[in-house]
């Protein structure tokens, strides 16, 4: 199957998703790169993925299916397929476990491919969390198979806008074409090549805008030669709650569990989501609470929204003359605070540019617009 | 005649009211820019024409059309929005007469939206003729608005004002309410048990033998 062909395929499906009614999304995104492979020319690659996601209070299902056309030998496809189950209705423990399909030169003939699962218990703690992992792969490349197994753990802590994340990992491999391409040897005779991994990553997200910069430092062990390190960075812009613009830099290390190669590389993606009209009740995770607290000429309106997984809340309502503002992110979610003269006041809050929806406990209002608004009375 | 004083007062506030009357005018066409839409812009200047001969207040009809444009409606659902908003102020002003406030008619309105009876909003009027009652038909509003029926929150909220209850006493009952929604009692349960409470803390009803008792 040629790459156009499952292009077009990989569009058919995404638009076919959208179109089903449920709690669930499907992202496009198309783009190019700049790929260089290690101790291989630099050349121009075009990259298109799919991945859809459903979702309840739960269990969240993702499928990811991707192809990067670099016009030759270099050109591979990817498909990832995941779950992540939430025991407990609270949330603070999810188990996510997947598996994952490469495809590798898938120009000009098949030269191979890799086949890897994990499974990644993780606790949620307030404003952070720990995760640990195991992850197996097995690779076809050139008729001579190998494997790779990982183990890893992490934490992670948001601060404000700021989250930080560390992750150490062991890896272990016989894929030696692999590691050889990538510029790790072998000290001395063994059939394994073990690898200790340490990455340190922080994300910042403000309003429509997120920037990532991530460093792996990598130590060969036992009778592994090897000293790398490799920094990453990449920002996203949300435009709206169906487009972002994303580019991405760096250098991504060799994963011997998914038989993947070293590669520097400079991406710029369109990010298309469709996704059905979401509110309030039906975004998993989602709550609001808001408070009037009667004070002297007025009361203090107090909004505090809790939506992890949402990238804008708006606010609008009459005292912005219904003009939508975005509320701000606090290190517990979004927040308004507000001063509301005596009187009869309507607001409307809306997710990611989805409908607007009376907040959390205020009376719920038709709007005559197929939507609501809260009703506020100050007295 | 008229002294040269009072005729300076008599200028001075018609010049006030000219400057009021055409303050109000660039405001209402500094919101009717904030559409874009010319379509819509035009539909909701016409509606403000209408509901001005109407004597209806401006206010209410285009804060009704930035909300429209806001949830991106159509101009043909920002027409009928408008539409029935007069229609609801129509009913409210006749039945909040004689000189209802501007919150009053918004609030009326909504009030009317969720089933409150018309007649209701009458005997509100009746039971507080000098005053303005926007905070008792909003609370009214947020009560029917939380599933309590609307002739058992008309009858309590009615019950409130003769007895005088104040505009703090009124939202903290419907706070109150919400919270025993929330917390799994019925809307009606929760309004009655509510409502004694704060009737408990008010003085008695006027009665005809202490109303009308005069001293001999």
């Amino acid at each position: 199957m040629s790459p156009r062909v499952v292009a077009w395929v990989l569009f058919v499906v995404a638009l076919r998703a959208a179109g089903a009614q449920s709690q669930q999304d499907v992202q496009l995104d198309a783009g190019i790169a700049r790929v260089r492979q290690r101790a291989r020319d630099e050349r121009g690659a075009a990259i298109l993925g799919v991945t859809w996601r459903l979702s309840d209070a739960r269990v969240a299902t993702l499928l990811s299916a991707a192809i990067t056309n670099t016009g030759d030998s270099l050109s591979a496809a990817q498909m990832l397929g995941a779950v992540a189950w939430r025991p407990f209705a609270s949330g603070w423990a999810v188990v996510e476990t997947g598996a994952g399909l490469n495809v590798f030169g898938l120009t000009n003939s098949l030269r191979g491919g890799n086949f890897s699962g994990y499974v990644r218990p993780r606790v949620n703690l307030g404003t952070g969390g720990v995760w640990t992992g195991a992850a197996v792969g097995s690779t076809m490349r050139d008729a001579d198979p190998s494997h790779g197994t990982s183990v890893e753990a992490g934490a992670w802590y948001r601060l404000g806008d700021l989250t930080t994340t560390v992750m150490a990992a062991r890896q272990r491999t016989d894929d030696w074409p692999l590691m050889e391409a990538s510029g790790i040897y072998l000290a001395r005779a063994s059939l394994m090549t073990d690898l200790d991994d340490a990455t340190l990553s922080l994300r910042w997200a403000r309003g429509r805008f997120t920037a990532e910069v991530a460093n792996t430092w990598r130590n060969g062990r036992r009778a592994t030669t090897a000293s790398q390190d490799a920094l990453f960075w990449s920002a996203q812009y949300t435009v709206n709650s169906r487009v972002a613009i994303a580019v991405g830099s760096g250098r991504v290390l060799s994963d011997p569990v998914r038989g993947t190669p070293d590669v520097t590389m400079t991406t710029a993606m369109v990010k298309l989501t469709w996704r059905p009209a979401r509110s309030e009740a039906d975004v998993p995770g989602v709550a609001s609470y808001a408070r009037v607290v009667p004070q002297v000429g007025g009361a203090m309106f107090l909004l505090a929204i809790v939506a992890p997984d949402s990238v804008s809340v708006d606010v609008a309502g009459d005292f912005s003359g219904w003009e939508p503002t975005p509320l701000l992110r606090t290190i517990n979610g979004w927040e308004l605070q507000m001063f509301l003269t005596p009187g009869r006041h309507r607001v409307a809050v809306r997710y990611d540019g989805g409908p607007w929806r009376a907040p959390g406990n205020l009376a719920k209002m038709k709007d005559e617009f197929d939507g609501e608004y809260g009703l506020i009375i100050v007295p | 005649m008229m002294t040269r004083t009072s005729l300076a007062l008599t200028c001075s506030a018609a010049a006030l009211i000219v400057l009021a009357a055409s303050s109000a005018g660039a405001q209402q066409d500094a919101r009717l820019a904030l559409i874009r839409d010319d379509a819509t812009r035009d539909v909701v200047r016409a509606q403000l024409v209408s509901a001005s001969s109407r004597g209806l207040p401006a206010d209410p009809f285009m804060s009704k059309a930035l909300e429209g444009v806001a949830k991106k409606a159509t101009s043909k659902s920002i027409r009928a929005a408008m539409a029935a908003l007069e229609k609801r102020l129509r009913i409210a002003s006749s039945a909040l007469a004689p000189t209802p406030s501007v919150d009053e008619l918004a609030a009326g309105a909504d009030a009317l939206s969720v089933g409150v009876p018309e007649k209701s909003l009458k005997q509100l009027r009746t039971a507080a003729p000098g005053r303005s009652i926007a905070v008792e038909l909003g609370v009214l509003t947020e009560l029917v608005a939380r599933g309590v029926p609307a002739k058992q929150a008309s009858k309590l909220v009615l019950d409130l004002v003769a007895r005088g209850a104040s505009g703090v006493q009124l939202t903290a009952l419907g706070r109150d309410v919400q919270g025993d929604v929330a917390a799994g009692l019925k809307p009606d349960v929760a309004l009655d048990l509510r409502g004694r409470n704060v009737l408990s803390l008010l003085p008695p009803p006027p009665t005809v033998s202490n109303v009308n008792v005069r001293p001999r």
